[in-house]
């Protein structure tokens, strides 16, 4: 199978270890085999599998545990570009590719997430079509709810099983699938959410959330991270649209919300904040730093204008404070 | 280390340094104050192979502005794009903001060919916007 040129994104649905290995394995050894670079990104129980029969060649695959290679979608699109554009990237067009066996963390994820998770998996082939990545993502029948299978036929061009490549009818164009998920509207702020005019006062804006978050007490790296994310947005809505927003900041279980409502803008790109910033400027890159940082960034937009809606750790998250050095919850 | 401003619209204030060549740059960096940052730059990159910044008293910089300083560099992804400066140099960072870091870091930039952190010199920040306390106060 050829692996050059530009993404290419195929789903292995398995119901045995016997299965995953017949399609994971032969992918992975002759990525080997041509030197190109290949990585591993899944459960520590499938990297033994992987490992036990690649081998002596098995050390040469690059790995990484799926829960700690990008903990949320945004995180996880950035992940994979990065490793590509180390790898080959930067070296023109002429390389081969790099090959990449990804296989999600499905359980004990809420509705939510398993929703932008999936999102993630369709925007992949848009986000990610210039990159010579190739990548199979495996889906364990045996454990996984029907429904995120079926999402997957949604969400890949082709299924892969050993090496046989199929089309996939239920393939969904990307655009038309972020776009189903995004119909719910967002939580609307509660009574008695902090709020403020966003005039296109960039500053000002910023000054409003670092007071909010030290009345929510997130303080230190925590508020800047907030600020930077919240500033960005504002950025954004100022250089989009009529500039001015409704900006208003609560505190809820877990999380502190920054919602942004500005009339009158209309947001078509269903893969705002999604493409990895460059060198070479690009509307959105702020909103991909921000949605790099926070929990949480959705975006809705209708006929009555666009919110933004983006959501970071509350003072009593304690990941990062059991991970010192952590700067972000990433 | 003698110096002479350059600008300063009371949010951002930039200094040119001459030990070592560059500029020592204070204050907050978002679009309102990124047409002044991008004219120091032009202004003192002209004819040097090697730029310093100071990045010490930088309260705030959003990711155009951080683009700004790491095209300092000349790097061809910035020249493409038409956001270049003409030739190539080195860009030495120093007293990085952590937050700076983090970002540089993210975004990957960090990587950028002639732009060097200064090891020694990465600052804890100039303190934070008002109501922004810092997490312990040994800084």
């Amino acid at each position: 199978m050829r692996t050059d040129g530009a993404f290419r994104h195929w789903a292995c649905i398995y119901d045995s270890d016997q299965q995953f290995v017949q399609t994971a394995v032969p992918f992975l050894a002759e990525g080997l085999a041509a030197g190109d670079p290949v990585l591993a990104v899944t459960t520590p129980a499938h990297l033994e599998l992987i490992s036990a029969a690649l081998g002596p060649r098995g050390g040469e695959v690059d790995y990484a545990e799926s829960a700690f290679f990008g903990r949320r979608p945004a995180q996880r699109v950035a992940a994979f570009y990065r490793y590509w554009k180390n790898h080959v990237g930067g070296r023109g067009g002429n390389g081969g590719g790099v090959r990449i066996l990804a296989e999600p963390v499905w359980a004990g994820r809420s509705a939510r997430e398993i929703a932008a998770w999936t999102r993630m998996e369709s925007a992949l082939n848009v986000v990610l079509a210039p990159a010579s990545i190739s990548m199979i993502c495996p889906y364990d029948t045996r454990t996984l709810d029907p429904d995120i299978v079926t999402g997957a036929l949604h969400t890949h061009p082709a299924q892969i099983t050993g090496s046989r490549l199929s089309p996939s009818a239920d393939f969904t164009e990307p655009a038309e699938f972020a776009r189903s998920c995004d119909t719910g509207p967002l939580p609307e702020p509660p009574d008695g959410a902090a709020a403020f005019p966003f005039d296109g006062d960039l500053r000002g804006l910023r000054r409003f959330i670092a007071g909010r978050a030290a009345a929510y007490g997130v303080i230190g790296d925590r508020a800047d991270i907030l600020v930077l994310a919240v500033s960005e947005v504002g950025a954004y809505l100022k250089n989009s649209g009529p500039g001015t927003a409704a900006v208003r900041t609560w505190e809820q279980p877990g999380a502190v919300v920054c919602d942004f409502r500005q009339p009158g803008l209309s947001i078509d790109d269903p893969f705002l904040g999604l493409r990895p910033a460059r060198l070479e400027p690009s509307a959105g890159d702020g909103l991909w730093l921000a949605n790099q940082v926070c929990d949480w960034l959705e975006i809705r937009s209708g006929a009555d204008g666009s919110t933004i809606q983006l959501q970071v750790p509350s003072r009593h998250d304690q990941e990062m404070a059991a991970q010192p050095g952590l700067r972000y919850r990433g | 280390m003698t110096s002479c401003p350059v600008y300063d619209d009371g949010v951002l204030r930039i200094t040119s340094t001459s030990h070592p060549p560059g500029l020592a740059i204070e204050g907050e960096i978002d679009e309102s104050t990124y047409p002044g940052l991008v004219q120091a730059l032009q202004d003192s990159i002209s004819g040097r192979a090697e730029l310093h910044l100071s990045l010490a008293g930088v309260s705030y910089c959003d990711l155009a502005g951080l683009r700004a300083i790491v095209c300092a560099t000349g790097a061809d992804d910035c020249e493409t794009s038409g956001n270049g400066y003409g030739d190539s140099r080195r860009v030495i960072l120093h007293e990085v903001p952590a937050q700076i870091v983090t970002v540089l870091q993210i975004v990957g930039w960090d990587s950028t060919p002639g732009l060097a952190l200064d090891p020694g010199g990465i600052s804890p920040g100039p303190g934070r916007l008002p109501g922004g306390g810092r997490q312990g106060s040994a800084v």
